[in-house]
């Protein structure tokens, strides 16, 4: 498809939904007389709760992310530099190379190049997670990176 | 009398119960004719691959200028047979489906042998240098059916093969002396010199594909070549006919090959495509037609834990951190940990899944040009992996370029692979990555390939049906910082679902940030369509606000293309995701703290001129706007919305867009979400929201899980 639909295109839907009779839930900017539907809206039994009955704090936000700290004493270490990373999706395995773990490297939620000994990190984590796995790498091809895996929440210090 | 009708009917009926069957199909594979007596090979042209299919044609020959005619008659008479000389016996010979030859009796045969051959129109086409150039017709129904007719005497240029081109009535060849492409015209029999392809040697297997993409073999390495022939290039002001090398195949000293030229070089019908692709920019040399990296699947040998799946071209997507070129939803791309991050000037640590021992090659795109080709980016070299995790060491010269740029990976069992070019065996992996300097931190948001989604609801202020899919969006963030401080902002979406017939736009607010920081120069804004290639967008930043205003698009329908009425949101109206989008807003100075986010703020508007419900008394366009809730408006809103219809936003308290139960029009769920179907209120799609909102959050956190779905009620 072309970066830009010409007109024709565009009043497509319109068009469509004259023609199949079918309305959103949503804004629709149709006149038509409408048929009755196929969609699942009228299965929904009228005694069942919907969301229009319920009633919420008035501090939610209505998203699904929580916070944490995750706090760094790396003094034992004889290297300032080295590099952090979280992940949330990873799995033991005793035969891995790289401290036991296999890592998913696409689910990463930080990557921070350390000049220092004391870390400290804000996270901000999808809320289904429950535990992460943080390891720090030294520029070391020698050194087996240190590895932990932490539950989610709060402020964790390693 | 009865013993002679006998004796005539076996003889009329002996010859019709040998004939072989023709073939059903114009397949993709190309044949390869070696030896004597001959084997015939399929040979993948896309990988180099190949395997013998029959080692005995019935005749103890060599058979030779082989040509596939892909004749269906207009009575529906298959004539799919290929035909070719048998250079032993000197005879015309045709094999049929099971390459079981048959010598077809011809008149006016001239003297010696042949071997170069091709076949069009029912008729075969024969070649020797400074004999002649001759053809012959096919159709048994003509009356020169299987009379040899010269073209001309003599003809010069020095061919082992020739393949006729699928879209015009030409035949190409190589003269092996000089490299130079030819053009013969098959009825006055006249070669045209078009020009240099570069290479040399004896070609004597030549093919074409249906896009007009010329393939030949060399005898003596095996290697195969790709000469661009399309119409386009022909008929170019400024051809290009160079010869590139695209796979290594077979070598012999006896070779030709026939194909059928109409088929696509892989081919959907024939089943799951085997070879693996890349997905980087085609600028890195990745689709086919680039020809790009590609490997045959099923060796056993790939990077990391996945086996790769089959891919009829690259996909190049315009999500670079989801390095996704999977058919099959599963995510085969995970062979690579940037571990140390590339840290420039440092000795980084790369870690490199192997499924087991084999040779890897890496190239690093350092000075972010778009392409592997420059100086020192071929970082791995025929370097021999084990099985299992690799740690390697990769050196970032201190001037590349910080910021987004793309590695590759390919592992097999060959050494000497460049960053293009088929395999016959393992597998390539693209991965972007990010070349930055000591003391830069990366947030994702949910993950660096992960996606959380953005549902709205459209009727506001009036309060809609908490279908929760009139404009949904999956969604991610990446913050880089330095020093504590913003350096840039990094926004990936795709367009899931549209369940609503009012035209709403899409943009992103950097709630703090004023429009004139963005170093608009470094700025990169791509739409993707389909899977097609990224194509670059213009500056997306409202020049109207002083704060910092990204709008993705003024109307989400125009990004999509479906025959339903709303997109996504029925499960009779399966579209596929069509349009996605990558935004990077780098600073030219760094940002304080308090301004960076995990979301920042995308909120939808209503498109200019455009109806927007029976609420408004005309077209609200960008001044009406949602966002998630308690997140103020933009400067552009009219908040003289507020308080009207069922909404109660009050800026004095910072309460936005809720109704008197503090429900929203709009939320933020961290997974690649399935969204209720249209009129399918939320809590029947997923029961759990209820005591997750009523608990103040509390409890039920994964409400939106897959374990915690009702199937029937979402979009499959």
């Amino acid at each position: 498809m072309s970066t830009k639909l010409n007109s024709t295109l565009m009043i497509l839907p319109i068009l469509v939904s004259l023609l199949s009779g079918c309305q959103s839930g949503g804004g629709d900017d149709t006149a038509a007389t409408q048929n009755p539907q196929t969609d699942d809206r009228n299965q929904d039994v009228a005694e069942e709760v919907k969301m229009a009955d319920i009633e919420a704090d008035e501090t939610l936000k209505f998203v699904s992310h929580r916070e944490m700290t995750l706090v760094l004493d790396l003094s034992d270490q004889t290297e300032n530099q080295a590099y952090l990373s979280v992940y949330s999706n990873y799995k033991a395995d005793s035969n891995a190379a790289g401290g036991g773990w296999v890592i998913d490297y696409g689910s990463r939620i930080l990557g921070s190049s350390l000049t220092t000994k004391n870390v400290e990190r804000k996270l901000v984590i999808p809320q289904h997670h429950e535990k992460l796995l943080v390891q720090v790498w030294y520029y070391d091809a020698s050194k087996q990176p240190l590895t932990w895996e932490v539950p989610v929440g709060g402020r964790v210090a390693l | 009398m009865l013993r002679s009708l006998f004796t005539l009917i076996v003889l009329v009926a002996l010859p019709l119960s040998t004939l072989g069957s023709p073939f059903e199909t114009c397949p993709s594979k190309a044949f390869l004719f070696q030896g004597n007596p001959v084997t015939v090979y399929g040979v993948n042209l896309v990988s180099g691959s190949y395997k013998p299919l029959e080692d005995d044609v019935g005749m103890s020959v060599n058979v030779n200028g082989v040509g596939f005619n892909d004749q269906i008659d207009d009575d529906g008479t298959n004539r799919r047979y290929m035909y070719g000389f048998s250079t032993t016996t000197l005879e015309f010979v045709r094999l049929d489906k099971d390459f079981q030859a048959t010598v077809l009796p011809i008149t006016n045969q001239p003297s010696g042998s042949f071997y170069v051959g091709d076949v069009y129109e029912n008729h075969y086409y024969m070649y020797r240098t400074g004999k002649g150039f001759y053809k012959i017709n096919l159709d048994p129904d003509a009356s020169n059916y299987l009379d040899v007719q010269t073209i001309i005497t003599s003809p010069s240029v020095r061919l082992t093969d020739f393949a006729f081109h699928p879209s015009n009535d030409k035949l190409y060849g190589i003269d092996n002396n000089n490299g130079k492409l030819f053009e013969f015209n098959i009825v006055t029999g006249v070669a045209t010199e078009l020009g240099s392809t570069g290479e040399t040697g004896t070609f004597g297997a030549a093919y074409f594909d249906v896009n007009g993409y010329f393939y030949v073999s060399r005898n003596q390495d095996g290697q195969i070549y790709r000469v661009n022939l399309s119409i386009d290039n022909l008929s170019s002001a400024s051809p290009d006919f160079s010869a590139v090398k695209f796979a290594d195949g077979p070598l012999s000293n006896q070779n030709d090959g026939a194909r059928c030229a109409n088929a696509p070089l892989i081919d959907e019908d024939e089943g799951a495509s085997t070879i693996d692709f890349g997905d980087a920019p085609d600028t890195y040399s990745t689709s086919i037609a680039g020809n790009g990296p590609r490997h045959e699947i099923g060796s056993g040998i790939y990077l990391g834990t996945t086996a790769p799946d089959g891919e009829t071209d690259a996909q190049n997507t315009s999500d670079p951190s989801t390095s996704s070129d999977d058919a099959s939803g599963s995510d085969d791309e995970d062979g690579l940990g940037l571990v140390t991050g590339l840290v420039r000037g440092l000795d980084n640590l790369v870690v490199v899944t192997a499924s087991q021992q084999a040779y890897l090659q890496a190239w690093f795109d350092w000075n972010g040009d778009g392409d592997f080709a420059d100086a020192g980016e071929h970082v791995f070299e025929d370097k021999l992996l084990s099985a299992g995790a690799n740690t390697l060491v990769v050196r970032v010269p201190l001037d590349a370029t910080t910021g987004s740029s793309w590695v590759r990976l390919r592992l097999g069992s060959q050494t000497g692979i460049d960053y293009f070019g088929g395999a016959t065996d393992g597998e390539v992996e693209d991965h972007t990555m990010e070349v930055s300097d000591a003391g830069v931190t990366y947030t994702y948001y949910p993950s660096a390939s992960g996606w959380t989604t953005l549902a709205y609801e459209d009727l506001w202020p009036l309060e809609g049906d908490y279908d929760m899919n009139d404009v949904v969006f999956h969604y991610r963030t990446v913050t880089v910082e330095r020093d504590d401080k913003l350096q840039r902002v990094d926004f990936h979406g795709q367009l899931v679902a549209i369940g609503a017939s009012y035209h709403n736009g899409f943009a992103i607010r950097v709630p703090g940030v004023l429009a004139s920081a963005v170093d608009t120069q470094k700025m990169r804004f791509r739409y993707a369509f389909d899977g097609e290639a990224q194509t670059e967008q213009a500056n997306p930043i409202e020049a109207e606000s002083s704060e910092l205003i990204a709008v993705v698009t003024n109307d989400v329908w125009d990004l999509v293309d479906t025959s339903c009425a709303y997109y996504r949101t029925s499960a009779n109206c399966t579209d596929d995701i069509q349009f996605e989008f990558e935004l990077s807003l780098p600073f030219t100075e760094l940002q304080p703290a308090a301004v960076m986010s995990t979301l920042y703020d995308p909120f939808i508007f209503a498109t200019p001129n455009r109806y927007h419900g029976s609420h408004f008394s005309s077209h609200p366009g960008r001044e009406w706007e949602m966002h998630l809730a308690d997140v103020a408006p933009t400067e552009q809103a009219d908040t003289s919305i507020f308080k009207t219809g069922d909404d109660t936003s009050d800026s004095e308290t910072e309460r936005f867009f809720k109704n008197s139960n503090n429900l929203p029009w709009a939320m933020e769920v961290a997974t690649s979400w399935k969204h209720p179907r249209t009129g399918v209120d939320l809590l029947k799609a997923y029961p759990n929201f209820r005591n997750h909102i009523e608990s103040g959050k509390a409890q039920d956190l994964d409400w939106y899980q897959e374990a915690n779905r009702v199937e029937g009620k979402v979009f499959p």
